[in-house]
């Protein structure tokens, strides 16, 4: 057992090394600005894990909660001139206070409808920033700009590294409460919430805690990325593609374990750029989600945790057999 | 004044019979067979764009038979090929009839672009009543939605695949025990909402335009009317439609025409606060 660990210690430390050397050996500027947002999609991928994933409380309205951090962040900078890293703590955290009190009537319908309301949501942001008497804040369907942004292009690999360090950090932190006590919870109600209850645990507080860090990080994420392009319009940060992408990498990677998620959200970000030139415009969509489709059917279970497992496997082995 | 009260009670009673026929077809499938299959939607797109393609080589009528029946057998093979492998693990169909509906949109815009279209009518023509004039092709919708309710209705009644899908959706084990085949009989129910699917295609685009995204209202309005009419009740389904046709047509008319989803949502976050189970659903949840 502590073999195992000492093993999978070193592969981790060995991985957040190389993501921290990046810079030094790619210095392309098209692929660091790709890889940013790879740091900053995760934060989507393993907010949705952690809530959907674990719980089973499935939302599609994931870019309702970014897009309250990015929409925040951007007013509060653009109208009212905070600086940049305080307003996208108020970001956060005001994503997680609107969010989980519009999420909290939603709790008493499960499954199918729960997921259909979740949808209506980012739709719901949709029209409410459209809607005329809005626009002079929200900026209507152009959107706000320009932005605050964390470093001019040229030195992209600060942004980088900022949005590594966040993403490594809070990933660490979810990894824990996902293993912990607390996280075994949430699974237990994905698996039988009435079960839950009759164990004497209130199921309602801890999904009501698995949303409300979900849409803190979704929110930090959302304000992270609005300041890393530079503008936010609903367009872009509501879109639904981006719901799919979130839901594609969850599943690839295994969905109630953070670290496949993670994998996967890197995957598909990589994904998108390589298929790029092979499929242009639309069909670029289009292919990217026939390969997410097919891979979440081939394993259902999650691709990306079921490699790291066997691989943990065959080096334990490979280990045990050296004794 | 007459003339706009007049205008909102037909548009209600027209946006209410189109909704009422969408949400059915839909909750039918969930209301018998538990599977949440949102791929409902796409096929109500097909509809739409079946409709569009093939109006300029039939005349009309023909070409409104030809795109529901066409449908309707699309969805059955939906079925029974791709739906039927996930049946155990409810997560993958959800998920995957959501990637279904996207990739569906992708090769659309591919083969259609963006742009909207614009359904030709099966009736030309505009009636007056009272100063306020209407398209007679949205009086169309109105008499076959309700043909189409009716004999869904008189269907389930008096048939016996008709009283069958009926002890499905009440007790799956029971019916089973009954010697229903449960495969055979949730094919007629998908090749019923697949009538019902094409159908409202072609309503739902003559009403407004059809393009590639235009799955994505009707998946909130159904929402909304399955919540605020309570889940698995048909009475329900109905009386809420007209609930939540009514709404959209006040609001889009007296207030602001971009509001039209705000009304729908607003109906859910009302109904779920006040009453979960919806009004005539038999618990919170299924």
């Amino acid at each position: 057992m502590k073999r195992e660990n000492n093993v999978t210690n070193i592969a981790w430390i060995a991985i957040v090394v190389l993501l921290f050397t990046v810079p030094l050996y790619i210095r392309s500027l098209h692929w660091l600005g790709i890889l940013t947002f790879a740091n900053i999609f995760a934060l989507f991928v393993i907010s949705w894990d952690i809530s959907s994933g674990h719980t089973g409380y499935l939302s599609l309205g994931h870019t309702f909660f970014i897009g309250l951090g990015g929409y925040s962040s951007a007013i509060l900078t653009h109208h009212l001139g905070l600086p940049l890293y305080p307003s996208i703590c108020i970001s956060a955290f005001s994503s997680m206070i609107i969010g989980t009190i519009l999420i909290i009537p939603a709790f008493r319908i499960r499954g199918p409808y729960f997921l259909m309301l979740s949808f209506a949501l980012p739709l719901f942001l949709t029209s409410l920033v459209r809607i005329g008497y809005l626009t002079g804040i929200t900026g209507g369907h152009m959107g706000l700009f320009p932005l605050p942004v964390f470093a001019p292009v040229p030195e992209r690999y600060k942004t980088y590294l900022l949005t590594l360090s966040i993403t490594i950090a809070f990933s660490f932190l979810v990894w824990k409460l996902s293993t912990s006590d607390v996280g075994f919870v949430f699974k237990a109600i994905y698996q039988d919430e009435e079960l839950v209850g009759n164990l004497g645990l209130n199921a309602f507080k801890y999904k009501l805690v698995s949303f409300m860090i979900s849409n803190f990080i979704a929110g930090l994420g959302g304000a992270l990325w609005v300041h890393n392009i530079g503008s936010v319009a609903p367009h872009s940060i509501l879109d639904l593609y981006i719901m799919v992408e979130i839901v594609i990498a969850v599943m690839i990677g295994g969905e109630g374990s953070i670290i496949g998620p993670l994998f996967g959200s890197y995957f598909c970000m990589i994904l998108l750029e390589v298929i790029r030139p092979i499929a242009p415009g639309p069909w670029r969509l289009l292919v990217f989600t026939l390969i997410g489709g097919g891979i979440i059917a081939a394993r259902p279970g999650g691709f990306f945790i079921e490699i790291l497992r066997t691989v943990r496997e065959i080096f334990v082995r490979r280990m045990q057999l050296n004794d | 004044m007459l003339g706009n009260f007049l205008a909102i009670v037909v548009l209600g009673i027209i946006v209410s019979a189109m909704y009422m026929l969408i949400s059915t077809g839909f909750t039918i499938i969930y209301s018998v067979g538990n599977i949440l299959d949102l791929s409902y939607f796409a096929f109500l797109m097909i509809g739409a764009y079946l409709y569009l393609v093939l109006y300029r080589y039939f005349p009309p009528y023909i070409v409104l038979l030809i795109s529901v029946i066409v449908t309707s057998l699309l969805y059955m093979l939906m079925y029974r090929t791709i739906i039927k492998k996930f049946l155990s693990n409810p997560v993958i169909v959800c998920v995957i009839t959501v990637l279904f509906n996207l990739v569906l949109e992708y090769i659309f815009t591919l083969i259609f672009s963006r742009a909207e279209r614009n359904l030709f009518p099966v009736i030309r023509g505009i009636v007056e009543i009272s100063g306020v004039k209407f398209h007679r092709n949205m009086l169309l919708v109105v008499v076959l939605s309700l043909a189409g309710m009716s004999g869904f209705w008189i269907f389930v009644k008096r048939t016996f695949l008709g009283k069958a899908i009926l002890a499905l959706s009440m007790d799956r084990k029971g019916s089973e025990l009954s010697g229903i085949d449960v495969d055979k009989t949730l094919t007629v129910v998908y090749a019923i909402s697949g009538l019902m699917a094409g159908l409202s295609g072609v309503s739902y685009g003559a009403y407004t335009a059809v393009n590639p995204e235009m799955f994505l209202f009707p998946m909130i309005i159904v929402l909304a009317i399955a919540l605020v009419g309570g889940l698995g009740s048909i009475k329900g389904t109905i009386i809420a439609s007209v609930i939540i046709g009514f709404m959209e047509i006040m609001t889009t008319y007296l207030w602001d025409p971009k509001a039209r989803g705000l009304s729908a949502l607003f109906c859910i976050i009302l109904i779920l606060y006040i009453r979960p189970r919806g009004l005539f659903g038999r618990e919170a949840t299924l």
